[in-house]
């Protein structure tokens, strides 16, 4: 396996690895109306950290165990297939919450902070996508 | 007046069948003379990636071969 596919599939589990529980974790806060800034500031920073860190680590692995080659026409063309798909999702799910933010949810109240969380779950989706299609791509051949 | 509908069809090698008139060349060796990765070589062999017009021309020229004796283009029916 190529170290940029390896590189694909670290970054698609640390992702996973990080945001699944992250918004697990927001939208529980959500609905028990404990959505503060402090508490998210912290948790987001927290969530920050520890995803360079595993993504540091997971390179440094995988430069020792397998030598970096320059990027070639099909690693570029795998990186541009994949940066569409990644605009495509990040535009659906943007326009996704242009079109349903403004109805209003009884019982919960949309504030800033929840918004900004819904933007940074957008932005997340679309890098899923990005490393998904890497991925696809590299195991189909192309 | 010929049809005016795009021309599909696909593209196949004989990149493998080269490699081994060559002195049985491995497929890293051809992706070394051709500034790729093997994975590239692997992919372009099975057909599953199309090179460019850059890369098909310095794969022909590994082999010394003219470009439609290592690529053909089969149009669909």
């Amino acid at each position: 396996m190529l170290y940029r596919e390896k590189s694909a599939w670290i970054c698609l589990a640390i992702t996973l690895f990080i945001f699944v529980p992250y918004f697990g974790h927001v939208l529980q806060l959500f609905a028990d109306g404990e959505l503060t800034r402090p508490v998210v500031l912290d948790y987001f920073l927290g969530a920050l950290f520890a995803q360079a860190m595993l993504t540091i680590a997971g390179h440094v692995v995988i430069s020792l165990r397998a030598r970096q080659e320059r990027a070639d026409e099909r690693d570029k063309a795998i990186e541009a297939r994949s940066l569409r798909v990644s605009y495509w999702v990040l535009t659906v799910a943007l326009w996704t919450l242009i079109t349903c933010l403004p109805m209003r949810v009884t019982g919960y109240s949309i504030t800033p902070l929840f918004i900004s969380q819904l933007l940074l779950l957008a932005w997340v989706l679309g890098e899923l996508a990005k490393y998904i299609a890497q991925v696809v791509s590299y195991r189909r051949g192309y | 007046m010929a049809g005016t509908a795009p021309v599909a069809g696909e593209i196949s090698n004989q990149i493998r069948r080269l490699r081994f008139d060559a002195g049985e060349m491995t497929q890293q060796q051809l992706a070394d003379r051709a500034g790729v990765t093997r994975q590239t070589i692997i992919a372009v062999e099975a057909a599953k990636y199309s090179p460019s017009l850059e890369l098909a021309f310095r794969i022909a020229q590994v082999f010394r071969k003219p470009l439609e004796e290592v690529f053909q283009y089969q149009p669909k029916a």
